[in-house]
């Protein structure tokens, strides 16, 4: 019993020095540092996203959308602008709740926030707000060069079972921006590279430019080139206009869906 | 050569090859070699909401769909002595055109509607159908917060995907006048509904009332309805669903009673999703059947881009318990040119002769038991 006592004891002592590292540097308070500084917790946040998909070796796709989202709330609602015949579909998330609306069956959908945006390789739970310091507890962190980047390199693994990937790898910058992830599962197996190589600054929050996302699971051998799904998402207009509550409701997407 | 020399042999190979594999795969981190910098927006704040709920112009759009087919197969299952037994060949071609409009003059009013007409010139005479008002209503959001609808509109309700509206208690909303009064910011949704669906209504007791609550519990989709008019009696209905490892759990219970019957039809399923692949459980018991044995269930799977190909598969598959009949059906489905979707199909109706899906639910128009299905259909939106 004084063994069992002892490793939980040891374990726990382990769990919270791998917040800090040998240079002091406190990782919790990075991560907390990382979300205060691309969450709009006194505004909504809007703007038009454009993704582009293409598969290994083949064929692009490309989804127009407008995306509202309240961060206080953890609210956010979608609207499909391209292509046409997705037109007017629409995502609505309340907490962990995802509703998705088909215009043309009038039926809305509830089911899992974690799953593929329009069948690429950014997911619903991208449009979400950053919350790494409540979903993710740091175990490591190392400094690296990424390009023209000194970056904070961390090692994440998740506190709950809600997010999309038990672990992680971030890059951070100095400027407390993300711009780098790799997400893994719990085996550890490479399951997706995102980069976000430039953000804009609305109001004094951060919000990505634009990113690049490779899914690992989707591969094709081209020309004996090993290429992946990559999706590349364009965020244009951010604006930080009040919005009312009503916009965040099922009857709303409703209304606006053409 | 000895076994660890063997094993460090192919262990050499194996580090090699990842190490050539890793070199040739794609990266990202080229990005941030020489990336656009930060930039700061002071535009002024953009009304994104305003695209959608205001336009200067009536905006118009429309449909049209036109497919066409030959089926070709037996009534009765074929036999070797005479191939030619319960034979027969059907070609068919049926094309619809829908006309919509949609203004938005104000934030807080909105005018919508779509006329249709349809041509089967095979079965008839080969001339467009009149037009006929498919959806006519208005929207308009009272005080800020109760979302009015009101006119001739379609709603859902119920969760059914292969045994498509069982469950949805208001499926002949369409072809009734329905006012609902919405309360969005209430729970998940609180939806009161008056709907006049008969001639000569001039009572108020005449009308068909009906209320929807939603509200998710715990990760829970929970939503509650009821529809009562004097002649049809009460049906409510408890809808269920929750997302359990990825996996849609849904339960839908509808119960009927009027002065004369009390029943419950009841559906269970589930929905699974993965990049490529798309999986649809259904159960479904109607105790409105005499007996109370009335139980089905059913099956369908689809395949995107089978094999790295172009085509899609679809398999599907319903059993009624009741009388042992069911269908099964293949098919592969490919777009060849812009707009035009092909498809070929084996569908097969199995069980006694006169049972449930070789007559009743047979899709077939000569009810064929088992057939090969070739099929163009054009969909066009503007």
């Amino acid at each position: 019993m004084k063994r069992i006592r002892l490793t939980i004891a040891l374990s726990l002592a382990l769990a919270a020095l791998g917040s800090i590292s040998a240079q002091g540097t406190d990782y919790a308070e990075l991560l907390r540092r990382v979300d205060a500084t691309v969450t709009f917790e006194g505004a909504d946040l809007s703007a038009e996203y454009t993704i582009v998909k293409r598969d290994p070796g083949g064929a692009t796709s490309t989804t127009v959308a407008t995306m509202f989202r309240r961060d206080a709330t953890g609210q956010f609602l979608i609207l499909i602008l391209e292509p046409v015949i997705d037109k007017g579909k629409g995502y609505l998330k309340e907490g962990d709740n995802l509703w998705l609306y088909d215009p043309v069956d009038r039926v809305f959908t509830f089911t899992s926030a974690k799953e593929r945006f329009q069948n690429s390789s950014f997911r619903n739970s991208d449009f979400n707000r950053s919350n790494f310091s409540k979903d993710y507890t740091p175990v490591s962190g190392t400094r690296e060069r990424l390009g023209k980047f000194d970056c904070t390199v961390l090692e994440l693994r998740a506190t709950n079972d809600s997010v999309s990937f038990p672990r992680m790898r971030i890059w951070v910058t100095d400027d407390y921006l993300v711009r780098k992830m790799e997400d893994y599962s719990l085996s550890g197996q490479l399951m997706r590279t995102s980069a976000i190589p430039s953000y804009q600054k609305v109001g004094n929050k951060w919000v990505a430019a634009g990113m690049v996302i490779l899914d690992h699971l989707k591969t094709k051998n081209v020309g004996g080139k090993v290429e992946y799904e990559r999706t590349t998402v364009t965020i244009a207009r951010p604006s930080l206009a009040a919005l009312p509550d009503s916009v965040y409701t099922k009857e709303y997407l409703e209304k606006v869906a053409r | 050569m000895t076994k660890a020399g063997r094993a460090l042999l192919v262990a050499t190979l194996v580090l090699a090859a990842s190490v050539s594999w890793a070199q040739e795969e794609e990266s990202l981190d080229d990005l941030f070699d020489d990336p656009v910098g930060d930039t700061v927006s002071e535009a002024a704040p953009t009304d994104h909401l305003a695209q959608f709920v205001t336009d200067d112009k009536i905006r118009f759009s429309g449909y049209f769909n036109a497919e066409g087919g030959v089926v070709a197969g037996w009534t009765s299952w074929p036999v070797v002595s005479d191939p030619s037994a319960g034979f027969d060949g059907t070609v068919g071609l049926t094309a619809t055109a829908n006309l919509y409009f949609d203004a938005r003059p104000d934030p807080d009013f909105r005018f919508y509607g779509y006329m249709t007409t349809s041509m089967n010139p095979l079965a008839g005479a080969a001339t467009w159908s009149g037009f006929s008002i498919g959806e006519l209503f208005i929207d308009y959001t009272w005080l800020g917060d109760v979302f009015i609808r009101m006119g001739k509109h379609d709603m859902a309700w119920g969760q059914a995907r292969l045994f498509e509206g069982v469950t949805d208690i208001m499926a002949d909303a369409v072809s009734g006048f329905s006012l609902r009064a919405s309360l969005p910011t209430l729970l998940s949704g609180v939806s009161v509904i008056g709907m006049i669906n008969r001639a000569d209504v001039t009572s108020y007791r005449q009308i068909c009332y009906a209320a929807k609550v939603d509200e998710v519990l715990f990760g829970t989709m929970l939503s509650l309805g009821a529809r009562y008019q004097l002649d049809e009696g009460l049906n409510a209905l408890v809808s269920v669903k929750r997302v359990l490892w990825s996996v849609d759990l849904l339960v839908d219970t509808v119960l009927h009673y009027d002065d004369e019957a009390f029943y419950p039809r009841v559906l269970a399923g589930f929905f699974r999703e993965w990049p490529d692949i798309k999986l649809y459980g259904e159960y479904y018991y109607n105790g409105e059947t005499e007996g109370g044995q009335d139980h089905t269930a059913g099956l369908a799977c689809g395949f995107n881009n089978i094999v790295g190909s172009q085509l899609d598969l679809g398999l599907q598959w319903i059993h009624a318990f009741i009388d042992g009949s069911g269908s099964a059906t293949a098919g592969v489905t490919w777009k060849p040119w812009k707009y035009i979707t092909a498809t070929v199909a084996v569908p097969v109706a199995y069980g006694p002769d006169g049972s449930r899906y070789v007559t009743t639910f047979n899709e077939d128009v000569a009810d064929r038991r088992l057939a090969l299905v070739f099929g163009l259909e054009m969909e066009v939106s503007f």
